[in-house]
């Protein structure tokens, strides 16, 4: 079973105590005394300008930000730094990096923003009913970020935030790994930065190559060392390039 | 009639809760304690002060069997020995829960009163450190000063009855 953070126990009672439904932010934001405030932004992705007195403050988004699910899950991020105790003497102008970077490096403050944002968007009650419905797929993780209205990047550390199956997604840039998120039961290592192998559908559709777009069995070696892997275990991947981000997306899904 | 003839109407109760629960829930094996327990929570239920009631009338049950002179029954046993109250995980994340609802209740309850509240401030303090981010745009910095100077206007809209001055 996994923990409640502090970020998501934070969302989690938000959403209870406005009782309105996941995605609803600019509905959640007045309420709040927080103003949304879209900006042709040069450097950053979101920021929050707050009093110090009380709750008041204006969140502002860049305007530019192409996904409506990226623009949602970083509006969400921001309401979590307004809320979130701990983040209200910190530095609160969110980049690119700062928000919905899963990698280890991200800083404490701003992985608590993305717990909580991930838990307001995507309660897990309701995501998890979706995890059950259907076989470990990356339509699956597209399925969750189009119904929750947020990025396919969120969607797929969600997925495998909850999953109960050994899986991991795998977020690459530049034939490396970026960042991994492993469910629970997926015991093994993928550690950030190792090169992509060539073995693997993530290498081709990196290479633009056509990929299958159903997860397929592939030689597990290509992912993880073979002395971690049980004799009997089968590795299953599926990769889908993301030319937008200069990234592609795997989700690894070891059986039995 | 016998008490052997009796119909076991626990039995009925306990079938016909469980196929009510099983439509609406699903099977009991799809469903993990977090899940429970946020369901729980959307209907308005606490679920630790739902398990320590349990526990209370379990235990009075299993006094009375005791009183009797009769065993506890296995089953009873097993269901004290799963709601005893104790130092578990989901204690801590019981607390953190409170903890989170009392700080979100006082945001809630202080934005209502918002232009009461603005009028008792004489000066607003508001976070600033972008103005020293090397990393920022001078472009960047001014929009958040505009954003930031929206903020203070909405101080200064206020009349001190709390209501907003109106525009011509």
């Amino acid at each position: 079973m996994t923990r409640l953070t502090k970020g998501a126990a934070y969302g989690r009672v938000l959403a209870r105590e406005l009782r309105v439904g996941p995605g609803n932010l600019s509905r959640i934001a007045p309420r709040l005394g927080l103003e949304i405030r879209e900006v042709n932004a040069e450097g950053f992705d979101g920021a929050l300008i707050r009093a110090r007195e009380l709750a008041l403050g204006a969140i502002v988004i860049r305007k530019s930000i192409r996904e409506a699910g990226r623009k949602n899950f970083t509006l969400a991020h921001e309401i979590g730094h307004f809320l979130l105790p701990g983040h209200d003497q910190t530095e609160l102008i969110c980049t690119k990096a700062d928000v919905g970077n899963w990698g280890d490096g991200a800083k404490e403050i701003e992985r608590e923003a993305d717990e909580f944002a991930a838990e307001l968007l995507m309660p897990s009650a309701l995501v998890q009913r979706i995890i059950r419905s259907a076989a470990p797929s990356l339509q699956l993780i597209e399925k969750i970020a189009s119904q929750f209205h947020t990025s396919l990047s969120a969607a797929a550390w969600r997925y495998c935030d909850l999953a109960k199956e050994r899986c991991a997604i795998v977020w690459s840039g530049d034939e490396r790994i970026d960042w991994s998120k492993r469910s629970e039961t997926f015991a093994l290592s993928l550690r950030k930065g190792t090169p992509l192998n060539k073995a693997t559908y993530a290498f081709r559709a990196f290479a633009g190559q056509a990929v299958p777009k159903q997860p397929q069995e592939v030689p597990a070696n290509g992912w993880i060392s073979a002395n971690d892997l049980a004799e009997n275990a089968k590795l299953w991947e599926q990769s889908k390039a993301l030319p937008a981000y200069g990234s592609v997306i795997s989700l690894l899904w070891l059986q039995p | 009639m016998t008490e052997r003839e009796k119909p076991d109407l626990f039995a009925t109760e306990a079938a016909r809760l469980a196929l009510l629960s099983d439509r609406i829930l699903g099977d009991p094996k799809e469903i993990d304690a977090a899940e429970a327990e946020e369901l729980l929570l959307a209907a308005n239920i606490d679920a630790s002060e739902l398990k320590a009631r349990f526990h209370r009338r379990f235990d009075n049950l299993a006094k009375a069997y005791a009183a009797r002179g009769q065993r506890v029954p296995p089953l009873l046993k097993q269901a004290l020995a799963d709601l005893r109250p104790g130092l578990s995980h989901s204690r801590a994340e019981r607390e953190l829960l409170r903890q989170a609802q009392t700080a979100v209740r006082d945001l809630l309850k202080q934005a209502k009163q918002l232009p009461q509240l603005l009028t008792k401030i004489p000066n607003l303090t508001l976070a600033a450190a972008y103005r020293n981010k090397k990393e920022l745009s001078e472009h960047d910095k001014k929009l958040l000063d505009d954003v930031a100077r929206n903020i203070q206007n909405r101080k200064m809209n206020v009349k001190p009855d709390g209501r907003a001055k109106v525009r011509v």
